[in-house]
């Protein structure tokens, strides 16, 4: 499934100049379809665990989550609400940063920080 | 040894499910079911299975821990009927796309409104696109043997697919009959060793089930779903012919069929009906009617193939459905066996009679009549229209 993965954005993203551009109007394969029904895993199952992380929904977000180390305090509070295990924590439990390639901006973070050292900007992620 | 005991369809279902011993049963009590898991219940009370048995609150519920316990690598079973497969129906859906081998067993009950608990086949005609196999049995026997090997059938590599096993509510499940129950070991070999495939507890080897698909793979995962469906067909042919050798009872076709070979006309129903119409039949071919009949088993997948060997060299045909086809123009039956032959060359007039709905009672003198009809037809065609046995007009 890790192919298919890196595939599955590109056609959404496709803009057609011209109706001869459609692939599927000069008889061509579709682009969108990657794979013939008898190879991919039975019933949609994904056999290769945790590979949501090869799957980048940082683009999806309205707004870019920032995060100003100076005013840092480090005390972990942004790290257990975070959904999408964005908050980036080393193993001495020093905070580095967030993962903005696959935070959704949803603000838990944010809400938690006790020094406002995390916070929004009005801007699209751009990193993605 | 095998022993000949007497019970009714619901007892002689309960029979088989011990002989199982299915890892998990969750199931939701309801008329004309309930003594299916009633009697279950007291197996695993009694020890007899090793069996999880969940009471659930509902049958959406019973139906979802089904799914979960099959998805972690169980065997699992249910009953249920009429309202409760309706409440079911979003999950059989679910159950069917994940491809678990669950088996259902339905007593096939009317559907309100107005309430009634008495039998046709509108709870399970209405989810015949669910994804599940559907077999319908005649009696308490065929709900004992199409039971065991409904496990077999959902567990076939090439299907993988759930099995839903119809029984009519009362007329099988209520009314008592003589049972050849098979002896535990023989079941237990004929089904075999239970293997679980992409398991959730499986820790090994990870699976994630349920995650969200796009319109890249969808279509294909559909695809790959129906010939799991489709295979059920050839596969319950084998383990028919299988079982056949080990109780001698003939299961080798996926429908029955009695003087067909020089009828010029038949009638084709399913279930229960079939052993009044069988009478009716013999005493009239005995007075030199061309006349037979055809009992399919197996609806999903539908046998179509097979139907239209059997019905395309006859002149007429009338379908008894026994659900009430809401703004169609025929029952579900009728509109497969039509479908079917469709594009046959020379093909039968095939003519729907209702019949059964919510127990109305068809008595013999009913398909009496309805082979009549179909002579008469022989040399005025009728008609097209729906028609209706036994009821008030
Ligand atoms: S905004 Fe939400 S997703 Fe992004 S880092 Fe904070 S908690 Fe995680
Ligand atoms: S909650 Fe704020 S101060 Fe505390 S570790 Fe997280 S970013 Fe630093």
């Amino acid at each position: 499934m890790t192919e298919d993965k890196k595939t599955n954005n590109k056609p959404y993203d496709a803009s057609y100049q011209s109706m001869d551009d459609i692939p599927q109007a000069k008889g061509k394969k579709d682009p969108f379809v990657t794979k013939s029904w008898r190879e991919i895993d039975r019933a949609g199952i994904i056999k290769d665990g945790g590979n949501s992380i090869l799957y980048k929904t940082g683009n999806w977000t309205n707004k870019k989550l920032n995060f100003d180390p100076e005013k840092c305090i480090n005390c972990n509070l942004c790290w257990p609400v975070c959904p999408d295990n964005c908050i980036l924590v080393d193993k001495d439990g020093n905070m580095k940063g967030v993962d903005l390639e696959h935070c959704k901006d949803c603000g838990f973070c944010v809400e938690a920080c006790p020094t406002k050292c995390l916070f929004f900007t009005d801007e699209k992620n751009k990193e993605i | 040894m095998s022993k000949k005991l007497f019970l009714n369809g619901a007892d002689a279902v309960a029979e088989a499910m011990r002989q199982i011993n299915p890892d998990v049963v969750a199931a939701y009590p309801i008329t004309p079911t309930t003594h299916i898991v009633e009697k279950f219940s007291k197996f695993v009370a009694d020890g007899k299975v090793k069996t999880e048995f969940v009471t659930v609150e509902s049958e959406h519920s019973a139906m979802s821990a089904c799914i979960g316990a099959s998805a972690s690598g169980g065997r699992v079973m249910t009953a249920t009927a009429s309202q409760g497969l309706i409440y079911m129906a979003e999950a059989l859906f679910c159950a069917s796309g994940f491809r678990l081998p669950i088996v259902l067993i339905n007593g096939n009950r009317a559907l309100s409104s107005p309430l009634s608990i008495h039998t046709d086949h509108s709870d399970s005609m209405a989810i015949r696109d669910s994804g599940f196999v559907q077999v319908y049995a005649k009696n308490a026997q065929e709900a004992y043997d199409l039971t065991i090997q409904a496990i077999r059938i959902a567990e076939h590599k090439d299907v993988r697919t759930p099995v839903m096993v119809c029984i009519e509510g009362f007329q099988n499940t209520h009314t008592l009959d003589s049972v050849v129950v098979e002896d535990d070991e023989v079941v237990k070999k004929f089904l075999g060793e239970f293997e679980p495939v992409d398991s959730l507890l499986d820790i090994d080897n990870p699976v994630t089930y349920g995650a969200a698909v796009k319109p890249d793979f969808f279509f294909e995962i559909k695809r790959q779903q129906l010939e799991g469906i489709n295979c059920a067909y050839d596969v319950m042919k084998s383990v028919g012919e299988e079982f056949e050798k080990i109780t001698g009872r003939d299961y080798s076709k996926v429908y029955e069929e009695y003087g067909l070979e020089d009828a010029d006309v038949a009638i084709v129903l399913m279930s229960s009906s079939y052993s009044t119409a069988l009478g009716v039949t013999e005493n009239m071919r005995e007075s030199g009617k061309k006349i037979g009949l055809l009992r399919p088993k197996l609806f999903r997948p539908f046998p179509d193939t097979e139907i239209v060997e059997k019905l395309k060299g006859l002149k007429a045909v009338a379908v008894l459905d026994r659900s009430m086809p809401q703004g169609a123009k025929y029952g579900p039956l009728c509109t497969e066996i039509v479908t079917a032959l469709f594009n046959v060359g020379k093909r039968p007039k095939v003519y729907n009679f209702i019949h059964g709905i919510g127990s109305r009672e068809t008595y013999p003198s009913h398909y009496d009549e309805v082979f009549e009809f179909l002579l008469s037809s022989l040399d005025e065609v009728k008609e097209d229209k729906l028609r209706f046995l036994n009821l008030n007009e």
